[in-house]
C-alpha cells in the first residue's frame, strides 16, 4: 500500500486531495465519505470537537481497515483523519475508495468508515464556544 | 521485567496520569498487569476498556515482555 494513502493531520482536510490519491482511468467509480463535525451534541450547541489519537497504533489500524477493504473489493482506499480541535462544520475524516465499478467503491468506502469507528484508537471530546460553560 | 503503561482519553483521568512504569514478574500477562495495585484505578472500567501491547490489540492472556508498552484504551470515538 502506498504510504500516503493513510494520513493523520492537524491541518484542515482537503477532500479533492483524497480523491486524487485514489482515482485513475482504471477506476470507474470513486466513493467519498466525509465526516463533518456537527454544531450540536445531544441537543446542546458545541463549537467543535477535539480528537486525540494513540498515533502509532491509529495509523496501523487505519492502514489495516483500508487494506482489508482494498482486498475484499479490489479498491484503492485513502483515509485522512484530522486530530486536534476541529471547528463545527469542518471535516474530521475523509475516506476515498476507487474501484472499477461503483458497487465495489461504495462497499469499500462504507466498510472503511464503519471499521474506523469500531477499532481505531482515536477519541473525541466536544468543546464549547469561548466564554460559555 | 519493566513495562510502560499508557493511558488515553478518559483513562488518563482515571489514572491521574498519562503513563506509568510497572515492574512485573517474568512471564506476566496483560491480566497480571491489570491486577496490580498501581492499576486498581481501572477496576470500575475493566469491562469497557481494550488493551494494546506495542500498538496491537491484545487479550487478557497476551504475554508481556521487558520494555513492552501496554496501552489502556477506553471505547473509541473517532471517524
Amino acid at each position: 500500500m502506498d504510504a500516503d494513502r493513510i494520513r493523520l493531520t492537524t491541518s484542515p482536510l482537503d477532500i479533492g486531495e483524497a480523491f486524487r490519491c485514489v482515482c485513475g482511468p482504471d477506476a470507474g467509480g470513486t466513493a467519498l465519505f466525509v465526516g463533518t463535525v456537527r454544531d450540536a451534541e445531544e441537543g446542546r450547541p458545541i463549537a467543535g470537537i477535539a480528537y486525540e489519537a494513540y498515533e502509532g497504533m491509529a495509523f496501523k489500524e487505519l492502514a489495516a481497515c483500508a487494506a482489508k477493504a482494498e482486498e475484499r473489493h479490489g479498491a484503492r482506499v485513502a483515509v485522512r483523519h484530522r486530530l486536534g480541535a476541529v471547528p463545527a462544520g469542518e471535516a474530521s475524516v475523509v475516506v476515498a475508495a476507487a474501484a472499477p465499478h461503483r458497487e465495489q467503491a461504495f462497499q469499500a468506502c462504507r466498510e472503511v468508515i464503519d471499521s474506523i469507528k469500531e477499532s481505531v484508537p482515536i477519541w473525541k471530546t466536544s468543546f464549547l464556544p469561548a466564554g460559555l460553560r | 521485567m519493566r513495562i510502560r503503561v499508557l493511558f488515553f482519553a478518559s483513562a488518563r483521568e482515571w489514572a491521574g496520569s498519562s503513563k506509568l512504569e510497572l515492574e512485573l514478574p517474568e512471564g506476566s500477562r496483560v491480566q497480571d498487569a491489570l491486577g496490580r495495585r498501581e492499576l486498581s484505578c481501572l477496576a470500575p472500567w475493566r469491562s469497557s476498556i481494550r488493551l494494546a501491547v506495542n500498538e496491537r490489540f491484545a487479550r487478557m492472556d497476551s504475554p508481556l515482555h521487558e520494555g513492552d508498552a501496554l496501552a489502556v484504551l477506553p471505547p473509541v470515538s473517532g471517524g
